[in-house]
């Protein structure tokens, strides 16, 4: 039984944890999906644990699949997944104590589960036995490395003791890893940030920041058998400025590159989230800034106490690219924004508007920090102009990491883009018009087009009428009952799923006409946990007059429940609820309503079920 | 301005004897839906007159799908109602309205735009 918004959520709960969002520098996805629908989240669950987590149902539920094997470390751990097309999940725990990578991969049975497998091997001291640990990588704090994965092998990409850009190839069935290929760079390394991503022909696309008087942002192909090419610079800080901790790599479905990533002002205290794309797999880069919505501010990451807007972004196998981003709204609170970068031919992009997601779900003054892309059950290729196929996972809370234990942790969850940063309308989007302004020679003339009868819209009033429409309240007045319908009103503030969401119903008394449709005595139940449980066969078909618009509003409360107007009428001692509302029309005139009117009983609740589009 | 727009169920003859039509309404119509409301135009000038009856206003993909008519059989995007003696009324200008499909689903508004002209006076 799930009644409050802590019933979807990605993870519970993770304690003193930078957990989902911020596990890593390349902020990337750590949520995976595999063939069969399962997810696997990939998290820092404290400071001294990575945790693998598995959920079959969407990611409603999730149970640990996978616990690190080191509990007494006192520097941490960060955790990335990825996946292949095949489906093999690889994650990488990073203990920094000892500087090891610890690969675990989804093991297939063949038929249809999987289950989570060490790989046969650890990188350790990542691939340099004679360092120490401290200096293994550039930042000891943060030791960078990042994961991409294709059909065939996997790519993991770090910072070596010697600063160079190092990158091996591995798989998780087979016992060993490849020698590292390394690319001295022109300049130190900054805090072992990386990026990856690669493709099916053995490229790997590496973006990074170097330090120079200046910070760079630089770009670099491995391609598997040829080693590195030549660097490129994406971008150069601006005087005094410094590229951010976190930057995010994707390649859409035409082959275009895109980087997302933080340029700080620290004297001025102002943060740009730039990104830039490349048709020409890196070597020319069209650098963009974003221009903050107004009233918002710079987010200051309460676990490194820096500005940061902790980008992420993903690119669909059709559409272009959508990211994410934190900044404070004009309330001071932080929330994490979704923006589309969209093309229809590959070369041109057109940025879309800010989106708030997670508002919905997450009260408005809690702060939501960030967020990942994660593919959808049942969709192999994800459509970027779709929100119905574009789903992320949020976290929400700090995840405070400096302190030794977290009074409220943070939660994660999920939802998908329609959910709140682009809602499905459910009545027609409606344009506009402009206002024309009558003079001493002219007749004002309104007109008021619909897109059709499928609309939830008041026919009557707004002048779908002629003479057809009057035979019909005629006979209505001739032969119509009078019944008693109760309106009841979702409450947009509520968090349940019953009765209790909605207000007191609003009374009427209007005409109709009551049939029997179907009636059977009840019949039993055989799948309920009662033995006296049992399911209402009583169908009734209700006409309504053509001026009675049964219309419904719908709200997703705070509890995350879609919740609609329900409609019940009374009729010889029963309630029933109107459903599958129809407006009948002759001539573009409305007529009647036709509706189906169940009976209110033990086996249909109208005030806690699950919403049908028919239903409507 | 020396006329005024007058409802086409009027049956007084008299211009000065109908108040003022102050618009109309097409109300709801779905795309491809034609619907047709008329009007008449009464003479409050001393002289005989003509009346250019046109659509106008700032919506032009509504303005293109209007069109009107004075037989209320043959439709043409401007009509001229001809012949109109001082404090009379004119025979009714049916216009009809079609959206086109694909049309913005939304309310609007557009104007019934008149131009009045001495009889015999070119309208060129």
């Amino acid at each position: 039984m799930v009644n409050t918004r802590h019933d979807t959520p990605i993870l519970m709960k993770s304690y003193n944890s930078r957990g989902l969002i911020a596990s890593s520098h390349d902020s990337k996805n750590n949520v995976v999906m595999l063939p069969n629908g399962e997810l696997y989240a990939a998290v820092a669950y404290s400071r001294i644990h990575a945790k693998i987590m598995k959920s079959t149902d969407k990611g409603f539920s999730w149970a640990e699949a996978k616990s690190s094997a080191y509990g007494t470390s006192s520097q941490g751990f960060r955790a990335v997944a990825a996946l292949n097309a095949d489906g093999p999940i690889l994650a990488l725990m990073l203990n920094e104590q000892t500087d090891t990578l610890d690969l675990y991969y989804a093991d297939f049975d063949g038929v249809d589960t999987y289950s989570v497998e060490r790989a046969r091997y650890t990188i350790s001291n990542l691939e340099d036995d004679t360092v120490t640990d401290t200096t293994v990588v550039a930042d000891a704090n943060e030791g960078g490395f990042s994961i991409a994965y294709n059909d065939n092998e996997c790519f993991v990409t770090y910072v070596d003791a010697s600063a160079n850009l190092a990158v091996v190839l591995a798989s998780p069935r087979t016992t060993s890893v490849s020698s590292a290929t390394t690319l001295n760079p022109t300049n130190n390394i900054f805090g072992s940030i990386i990026s990856t991503i690669c493709d099916n022909d053995g490229n790997l696309d590496i973006v990074y920041i170097e330090n120079d008087t200046n910070d760079l942002l630089k770009h670099v192909r491995f391609t598997e058998g040829g080693g590195f090419g030549s660097t490129h610079t994406i971008d150069t800080a601006g005087n005094g400025n410094i590229l951010q901790n976190h930057l995010s790599l994707a390649r859409d479905g035409e082959g275009t590159l895109c980087v997302v990533w933080d340029d700080w002002d620290t004297s001025a205290n102002t943060l740009t989230i730039k990104y830039a794309t490349s048709t020409d797999n890196g070597v020319n880069w069209d650098v963009n800034s974003l221009t903050r919505t107004l009233g918002h501010s710079v987010y200051n990451d309460a676990i490194v106490s820096d500005e940061i807007s902790r980008p992420n972004i993903v690119g669909g196998a059709q559409g272009g690219f959508a990211f994410t981003y934190v900044e404070d709204n004009s309330s001071a609170v932080p929330k994490t924004y979704v923006r589309v970068l969209t093309t229809t031919d590959g070369s041109t992009y057109t940025l879309g508007q800010e989106q708030e997601i997670a508002k919905n779900n997450v009260p408005s003054g809690v702060a939501v920090v960030g967020a990942k892309f994660f593919r959808p059950n049942g969709t192999k290729l994800m459509d970027i102009s779709s929100p119905d196929l574009l789903r992320v996972a949020y976290q929400v809370g700090e995840g405070d990491s400096t302190t030794t234990n977290d009074e409220g942790g943070v939660d994660f969850y999920q939802e998908l883009l329609r959910d709140s940063a682009y809602p499905t309308n459910l009545i027609s989007d409606l344009g506009t018009y402009f206002l024309d302004v009558v003079d001493d020679k002219s007749l004002l003339v309104n007109v008021f087009i619909a897109a059709g009868p499928s609309e939830n819209i008041d026919f009557y009033s707004l002048g779908f009428t002629g003479n057809f429409t009057q035979r019909y309240i005629d006979a209505f007045n001739k032969i119509g009952t009078y019944v008693r319908i109760l309106r009841y009103d979702p409450d947009q503030d509520n968090e349940m799923n019953d009765r209790s969401a909605y207000g007191a119903p609003t009374e009427i008394e209007e005409l109709a006409l009551f049939d029997p449709v179907t009636y059977s005595f009840p019949s039993p139940a055989l799948t309920a946990d009662v033995t006296s449980g049992y399911t209402e066969q009583d169908i009734r078909k209700i006409h309504l007059p053509p001026f009675f618009h049964p219309f419904r509003d719908f709200v997703i409360n705070i509890g995350g429940y879609l919740k609609r107007t329900v409609w019940l009428i009374e009729y010889d001692g029963n309630y029933y609820e109107l459903s599958q509302v129809i407006p009948r029309f002759i001539t573009n005139q409305i007529c009647f309503y036709e509706c189906n009117g169940y009976v209110v009983g033990p086996s249909r609740d109208p005030f806690s079920r699950t919403i049908l589009p028919s239903e409507t | 301005m020396v006329f005024r727009f007058i409802s086409s169920d009027t049956n007084k003859l008299q211009s000065a004897d109908n108040i003022r039509l102050e618009s109309l309404d097409f109300g709801g119509m779905f795309p491809a839906d034609d619907k047709t409301l008329s009007f008449c135009i009464g003479n409050d000038d001393d002289v005989v007159r003509e009346y250019g009856v046109v659509a106008s206003g700032l919506n032009g993909e509504i303005i293109n799908d209007v069109q009107f008519s004075l037989d209320n059989l043959n439709y043409f995007d401007s009509v001229i109602s001809s012949g109109i003696n001082p404090g009379q009324v004119s025979s009714p200008v049916s216009c009809k309205y079609t959206p086109e499909v694909g049309s913005v689903t939304a309310s609007g508004t557009f104007l019934i735009h008149v131009d009045e002209f001495y009889a015999g006076q070119s309208t060129a």
